[in-house]
């Protein structure tokens, strides 16, 4: 430091470089040349001890006056170039590659449906895969020799055998093995759904799975009706598949239940509103209640099974059931 | 069952055609499957086997077949039933099927065969595909086939539901018909008496399984081929003609649902019939001509010297009626429908006959079945009826239900006017008395599965109208809960995701051959009646089947990384009786990649995730390695949390048997994690003065453990050292090298340099003392 005018000639070089500096890194590096904690400002103000008493005074007020300028030249420029972009953005690219997994169709149907049912005030509740012949069966009014039997091939678990060569235990061939347990163990009123997998000794082909996913729903209380049921599923479907979908009911035969109903559906985004099978539904037969202590002359209850992968696959026009079982990433990674 | 339009008019005069008559009782009765006719076949005509000899070349006959012109047709068949005189449909050469299968003249075998003849099925008029479809006598030969049949072929596929056993015949159908289309509803009327026990034969009953039994006896009959009328019905159908007491006994069962069995006479020995229980080791060649061993406890219809029939399933061919027979014996019998049920499934042996008495047919149906067959064989054959023997145990009482109107429209929650309720009973054939609040009604004897007024309510409904139930919704209210391990596994599900792993869903059921080749356990709860070897076992693990997911995926992906959530089985200890298998629920998550890679890194970074996220701390974790034969030594780990083994992480040991170079897995127990998951969760809330951070770099020796550097930095950087951050391990001039980031900070003021400083010494003097060497 030889002279107070230094700090003016810096701050008029800064401006010249400043000036010149085309992209917001020219003008950073700047920044750090000139104000820098090492920069040539710090350097000059570091050299004003060396002057005498008098420059010592005029440099001070110098070097305060071109650190107030400088830093406002490159405040400024900041400013400029944020408010400038420097090199012009390809939105159409598509970015930082984020990976996130994905759920199973059957899942979100599940999801869906919890969502609804949860929302009319149903508990979910679970049980175990492998049932009782009493639960998956008996309870619900299917005796041993009941040809009602034949609507569901069972299989049944080697080494469970009775005495007479009958199978205690089996792969639930329905949820509402889950629903006779429920109905036995809690005390009116109930409201519940159950789901997950049933297994049917079936050859697999693209409509047939020997394991399959199941919802089955039940309310017992003094007053419910068949009416209610059909409400209740027209209600549960509208807020699945949407409100122009339509739901009806056709005669149909389960022990289980009288009276019985099959449940068709229709939506006219899927397959044009043809009316589809959908599940089983009816009032639970009054043996069954008696079956579960519960008497049916203070009593009613309705009861319905949802075939989950089937609305899976009409939802997401998946052609093929096997696939819910085989897991090709291809077909998951569009969920 | 396959219904004939044509026939069903018979009784109830419905003006519908066919397809608004299965719509009709879609919507009232059950589902209508398929709609057949034969109006699409323009292009087939009607021929004449005129004659019919063996292929001199091959196992199949060949044909000349006159279609109206002077010209016989030369046509190659394999059916071996056929024979001349029979008329069938012809396919000419230049036509299509509907199976789309062109039709050409060619050369089979060294006979040039001039078109083809075909099963109903396969000209998709019948379900019928066990042979040439044989036209009704009367279809005019040269003819097209849709002006030969014409609508009196149409027949639509009705599945009869498992209860309702009056069905299995048209006249129960024609019921339920004229019911919804509200017409009347006729029967055929009956000549025979109800009984002439006087007579030369005796009839003998078991004490259980057969609960009526009727025996006709018709003398010097002329059997022959039956009338085109009664060959249009039957064809119709599917069935195939064959001779007029047989085709008789088809026709009763097919138009009142009761099975009957026509022996003949000569062939019977002595005079009396029997049905027993078969004895140990005793067969008979049914009428399909298969010899056949009577299953234990199997009833069966028999003279004094020999077996003429299983009961209900198919009679024996020693006692078979052909054109030959002059003395007609006609059982019509009603079996119980166990019996029926287990003999049938032990014999692998369903028969139209059979599939009705499983159904629990009313032993009401005895009487009018054999009375009409009876009427019908004099009509067409002649001869002398001579003895009808009813033999029934017990007295039928009929059902009495008491039926409040008002509490049927509770039931169903719809108004249905009390006089609108009485009629719908009426037209089904129930009987309401009483009036008022309480009626009685009396259930007609077909109707066996209606006992409790619900049943009635189901009949007020459907005929009323299933589509007239209103939509309402049930009162009350309830609290939706739900079982925290379902809430458990929701929570992983979204945390995978988000982590990048997609879910997957795969077979409960696995085989021997999957679980050798990928090493897991072969001892598990077994199916005792499997698809298939390959649905042998109850899965204990879902690995087997996440290996072959993993194969199969690799071949168009690099790397997979996927979960699923589900149940598995171990099986019932021995010793333990018989008993259901342990079901847990188990988390998955299998990383696989074609080439070697870090997949257990990804794996241990997963758990760490979940850990963190479900709010269970690091402390509370430990590791524990175990050896297990499908794992890569050393690279298989025990997880414990809260003293709880919660699950496994490993390097699964022969990636190469399912091609693929590292494949990885991480187990977990639900049912376990949900036990020690923490209750509530706290936060720290933000320091309000800064952190001071240091990088702290050490040379691990080999087969150190990271867990014991993280412990004697804690140790030693107290009291203000608040959290170690992820390590980064380096090599460094060919050392292991490991880099922690540490955070210090105490509250209320921001620590000097010194203050730090000293800490880091501590950290430093305590890692050397440990023999290690800070960087």
């Amino acid at each position: 430091m030889h002279d107070p005018n230094e700090f003016e000639q810096l701050a008029a070089d800064a401006e010249t470089a400043l000036a010149d500096a085309r992209t917001p890194g020219q003008r950073s590096r700047l920044a750090t040349e000139y104000l820098g904690r090492n920069g040539k400002l710090a350097a000059l103000i570091r050299g004003i001890k060396d002057l005498d008493e008098a420059d010592r005074r005029k440099a001070g007020i110098a070097g305060n006056a071109a650190k107030a300028r400088l830093e406002q030249l490159f405040d400024a420029a900041k400013n400029e170039s944020t408010a400038r972009p420097a090199a012009p953005v390809d939105v159409t690219l598509p970015g930082k590659q984020y990976r996130l997994g994905h759920l199973h169709p059957s899942t979100l149907v599940i999801r869906e449906l919890e969502r609804v049912f949860t929302g009319l005030g149903f508990a979910v509740v679970d049980g175990p895969e492998v049932a009782d012949d009493w639960h998956n069966f008996e309870a619900l009014n299917l005796d041993p020799d009941h040809p009602g039997r034949d609507m569901q091939d069972t299989f049944y678990l080697a080494g469970s055998e009775d005495r007479d060569g009958n199978y205690k235990y089996l792969p639930r061939t329905q949820t509402t093995a889950v629903t006779a347990r429920l109905l036995a163990d809690s005390e009116p009123p109930i409201r519940a759904i159950t789901q997950g997998r049933v297994f049917r000794n079936e050859t697999e082909d693209a409509t047939h799975s020997a394991a399959f996913h199941q919802l089955d729903a039940v309310i017992v209380d003094e007053q419910v009706s068949f009416a209610d049921l059909k409400g209740l599923l027209d209600k549960a479907m509208k807020e699945l598949l949407g409100q122009d979908t339509k739901i009806r009911f056709r005669p149909s035969y389960f022990p289980f239940t009288e009276p019985s109903a099959e449940i068709d559906f229709s939506q006219p985004g899927i397959r044009g509103g043809e009316w589809l099978e959908l599940g089983g539904a009816g009032m639970l037969h009054p043996r069954v209640l008696r079956n579960a202590g519960i008497d049916p002359k203070q009593y009613r209850s309705l009861a319905f099974a949802l075939g989950q992968d089937r609305i899976a696959m009409l939802k997401y026009g998946i052609d093929d059931v096997r696939q819910f079982f085989a897991p090709d990433v291809r077909l998951l990674e569009q969920f | 069952m396959q219904v004939s339009v044509d026939w069903l008019k018979e009784y109830a005069p419905v003006k519908a055609g066919a397809h608004e008559i299965a719509e009709r009782l879609t919507m009232t009765l059950n589902e209508v499957d398929e709609i057949r006719s034969v109006s699409h076949l323009k292009d087939i005509v009607v021929g004449e086997i005129a004659e019919i000899e063996p292929h001199p070349n091959a196992d199949l006959r060949v044909a000349k077949v006159a279609t109206g012109n002077t010209k016989r047709r030369t046509v190659v068949v394999r059916d071996q039933s056929l024979q001349a005189g029979q008329r069938v449909p012809v396919v000419l050469p230049g036509t299509t099927l509907p199976s789309g299968l062109f039709v050409e003249r060619r050369d089979i075998r060294g006979v040039t065969s001039d078109g083809m003849l075909c099963s109903a099925r396969e000209l998709d008029a019948g379900e019928d595909d066990s042979g040439v479809w044989v036209l009704p006598a009367d279809a005019r030969v040269g003819a097209r086939l849709p002006s030969a049949l014409g609508r009196k072929h149409d027949t639509f596929d009705l599945e009869v539901l498992a209860n309702r056993p009056d069905c299995m015949g048209h006249l129960g159908i024609a019921r339920e018909a004229a019911a919804a289309f509200r017409v009347p509803y006729r029967e055929p009327t009956l000549k025979t008496p109800d009984r002439k026990q006087s007579g030369p034969y005796a009839v003998k009953l078991p004490a259980t399984g057969c609960n009526r039994y009727a025996l006709g006896y018709l003398s010097g009959v002329t059997n022959k081929p039956s009338p085109a009328w009664l060959q249009r019905r039957l064809t119709t159908v599917g069935l195939r003609p064959i001779n007029a007491v047989v085709d008789v006994t088809n026709f009763v069962m097919l138009e009142y649902g009761q099975p009957l069995h026509a022996m003949d006479a000569e062939k019977v020995a002595g005079r009396e019939v029997r049905v027993r229980e078969a004895r140990t080791g005793e067969t008979l060649v049914t009428l399909d001509g298969t010899e056949r061993q009577a299953p234990k406890g199997s009833l069966l219809i028999a003279d004094a010297q020999k077996a003429l029939g299983f009961a209900g399933i198919m009679g024996a061919r020693n006692c078979e009626v052909d054109e030959g027979t002059k003395e007609v014996l006609l059982e019509c019998a009603n079996f119980g429908p166990a019996r029926i049920r287990r003999t049938s499934r032990a014999l692998g042996l369903r028969t139209d006959a059979s599939a009705r008495f499983e159904k629990g047919l009313s032993p009401e149906y005895v009487g009018p079945a054999v009375r009409r067959a009876i009427d019908l064989i004099r009509k067409l054959c002649g001869g002398q009826f001579v003895q009808l023997s009813d033999v029934r145990k017990g007295t039928a009482k009929p059902t009495k239900i008491a039926l409040e109107p008002r509490q049927a429209d509770a039931f169903l929650g719809m108004a249905i006017p009390a006089g609108e309720q009485k009629r719908i009973l009426a037209r089904l054939g129930f009987r309401a008395s009483g009036s008022g609040s309480k009626w009685n009604v009396a259930v007609p004897y077909w109707r066996t599965d209606v006992r409790l007024p619900e049943d009635l309510y189901e009949e007020l409904a459907r005929q009323y109208g299933y589509d007239k139930v209103p939509e309402t919704l049930p009162a009350g209210e309830s609290a939706a809960t739900k079982p925290a391990d379902l809430v458990l596994a929701d929570r992983l599900r979204d945390l995978l995701v988000g982590a990048g792993f997609t879910e997957v869903l795969t077979h409960s059921l696995v085989g021997p051959k999957l679980l050798e080749r990928s090493g897991f356990p072969h001892k598990l709860p077994e199916i005792a009646n499997p698809l298939s070897d390959d649905f042998r076992y109850l899965r204990g693990s879902m690995g087997p089947r996440h290996l072959e997911a993993v194969q199969a995926n690799l071949r168009w992906r690099d790397r997979v990384e996927f979960f699923e959530i589900g149940r598995v089985f171990e099986p019932v200890p021995a010793g333990k009786g018989v008993a259901a298998p342990n079901e847990q629920r188990k988390l998955l998550v299998t990383v696989g990649a074609k080439l070697r890679a870090e997949t257990f890194e990804v794996l241990r970074g997963v758990w760490t995730l979940l850990a963190q996220r479900l709010g269970i701390p690091e402390v509370r974790i430990q590791y524990k390695a175990v050896e297990v034969g499908k794992f890569m030594p050393g690279r298989h780990f025990q997880i414990k949390a809260g003293g709880a083994r919660v699950g496994w992480i490993a390097d699964f040991r022969h990636p190469d048997r399912f091609k693929a170079g590292s494949v990885s897995m991480l187990s977990v127990n639900l049912d376990r994690l949900v036990a020690v998951l923490p209750d509530e969760r706290r936060v720290t809330m933000p320091p309000t003065h800064p952190s001071v951070l240091r990088d702290l770099s050490v040379y691990l020796p080999e087969r150190s453990s990271y867990a014991e550097l993280e412990r004697i930095v804690t140790k030693n950087g107290k009291p203000h050292l608040r959290s170690v951050g992820t390590p980064e391990l380096f090599s460094h001039k060919g050392r292991r090298s490991i880099t922690i980031p540490l955070e210090f900070r105490t509250d209320g003021r921001t620590l000097t340099d010194a203050e730090v400083n000293h800490l880091m010494a501590n950290v430093e003097a305590a890692i050397k003392s440990h023999g290690w060497e800070v960087r």
